[in-house]
């Protein structure tokens, strides 16, 4: 978008925003968390919820009860706006080479977000190329996918990098023809009025199951050969998954939109 | 990773080949490669990853742990597959090593059958440094103040979500702890915080804990401390305790 709408919206956004955050509540109350008091019983409980099924390398997982749920058994493609790309009844989504990138018909902020992939029994894997696919949290901040068990490439293109910014800790990715798991908690970047950011975005990632991204503060727009820098934005987008050529399978998707950060009480 | 044609579209394509190398320069260590271990599920505790401190798996018993009140070892039950349960009356259990940063791993369940009555029958909890604990109830159809339920930081955070598995089954917590920082005075400077996620589900989301929860077992500035596990007087089972130090 021009950047005179863009800064038009930011400041529109950020009235709200501050409002927003002066009338922080608890979670779930609905008023403050000084309003209440140490072990009260009209405190209301946290919300109930049936967790999903894990996922392992050989079975796909599930959803929680209260997950926005994007891929999963029956679902179809209606949560994304890309129809081409291939869907069976199954849940497994794969991608088609060339019908481009995929991106969510919701927006979203801070979030969990989970999602299963496999690259392919077959595929051969050649450091970027073969295996290729990413994330892209507000459509800009990617946490990469590639198989990587094994295939060596750069260490900050590996699966579960924040591309060209930081390593995973470790490389815990199975090996072509079995299922992985990632486990993201993403916090959106701020920016005030001005465009001018506040706080930066981070990403924390459990990649089948072990903490490769602790937190990892985004140095920016994710991009290819130089360093990343910000540009302000809405505080909400579409999550995209790339088409990076390679037919990629992605099951188990779901989102659950996390409230602003917790502040002790 | 972008296409190429993006690149090209959206920045200055001079010095591109420069800039890869800028962009990779010190990174050419891999990352150790680490073999996941099998998520737990409701009627099967997981295993731990291959890099992972285990303090509680097949044939380990409570070696990694001792009596709180003592140095002697821990009087908890545990048998040959790794299954533990805290032995009413014996007192809590603490490590022998000491973490600070780290991502914990516990798995617990309440006995099936056992009854769970607000704080009552059902309690125990893990303390992060012996000071920061993440509360474990039976939290499965049974109301209590939110402040005490499990997946709390105790009486600090109330957790998002309450994704309880009913007695019987085993739920799973992932703690992601960073310790608090202090300068050479004792004054802290950074507060610790930790993420929980209970079954799969994010309950605490990097809270600010303010200090030492209500009952801590230790107090006192530092950068790392040993975990307790609470002898809360009920038969609570543990498997798959793992920590991974950050």
């Amino acid at each position: 978008m021009p950047a005179s709408r863009s800064r038009l919206l930011l400041a529109s956004l950020g009235i709200v925003g501050f409002a927003g955050a002066l009338a922080f509540t608890d979670a779930r109350s609905g008023e403050a968390p000084d309003d209440w008091k140490v072990h009260d019983m009209d405190r209301p409980q946290p919300a109930m919820v049936t967790p999903g099924v894990p996922g392992t390398a050989t079975t796909v997982g599930t959803a929680p009860s209260d997950a926005i749920v994007l891929l999963g058994k029956g679902s179809g493609l209606g949560a994304w706006r890309n129809g081409k790309w291939k869907v069976g009844d199954d849940g497994v989504m794969t991608v088609v080479p060339g019908s481009g990138d995929n991106h969510t018909r919701q927006s979203f902020g801070d979030c969990q977000f989970h999602i299963e992939w496999r690259v392919p029994a077959d595929r051969e894997c050649d450091g970027q190329k073969g295996c290729n696919s990413g994330i892209f949290f507000l459509d800009r901040y990617e946490v990469q996918i590639v198989g990587s068990n094994p295939n060596q490439t750069f260490p900050d293109g590996q699966a579960g990098s924040l591309f060209g910014q930081y390593p995973p800790m470790v490389n815990p990715c199975r090996p072509n023809g079995e299922w992985n798991t990632f486990d993201i908690v993403f916090t959106a970047p701020r920016f005030d009025e001005d465009g001018k950011l506040v706080r930066p975005a981070n990403t924390t990632l459990l990649f089948n199951g072990v903490l490769v991204l602790d937190h990892a503060e985004n140095m920016g727009i994710t991009v290819f050969g130089s360093r990343a820098k910000y540009s302000p934005h809405e505080p909400t987008g579409p999550i995209r998954i790339q088409d990076h050529g390679d037919p990629l399978e992605f099951a188990n998707i779901w989102v659950r939109p996390l409230p602003e950060r917790q502040r002790a009480w | 990773m972008p296409h190429l044609k993006q690149v090209l579209a959206g920045s200055i394509v001079v010095g591109l080949l420069s800039s890869v190398a800028l962009v990779t320069a010190g990174q050419e260590e891999l990352p150790p490669v680490v073999t996941p271990g099998l998520p737990g599920l409701p009627d099967r505790p997981g295993t731990a990853p291959s890099d992972a401190v285990v303090l509680l798996g097949p044939g380990t018993g409570w070696k990694a742990w001792r009596r709180s009140a003592d140095t002697e070892p821990s009087e908890w039950i545990v048998d040959a597959d790794g299954i533990g349960q805290v032995k009413p009356g014996k007192g809590n259990i603490r490590t022998r090593d000491e973490f600070g940063d780290c991502h914990i791993h516990v798995e617990w369940q309440v006995p099936e059958g056992r009854e769970c009555n607000g704080q009552s029958g059902c309690n125990s909890g893990v303390y992060v440094m012996g000071r920061y604990e993440v509360q474990i109830l039976g939290a499965f159809d049974n109301d209590t103040y939110p402040g005490g339920t499990a997946g709390a930081w105790y009486n600090q955070h109330v957790p998002l979500a309450n994704p309880c598995r009913p007695p019987g089954e085993w739920n799973t917590y992932d703690i992601i702890f960073r310790a608090p920082r202090f300068d050479a005075n004792g004054k802290q400077l950074e507060p610790p915080m930790g993420t929980v996620i209970f079954n799969g589900v994010v309950v605490q989301n990097n809270a600010i804990i303010k200090g030492p929860t209500g009952s801590s077992m230790l107090k006192g500035p530092a950068s790392k401390g040993p975990l307790f596990l609470q002898d809360h007087s009920d038969p609570i089972r543990f498997a798959n305790i793992w920590v991974r130090p950050l």
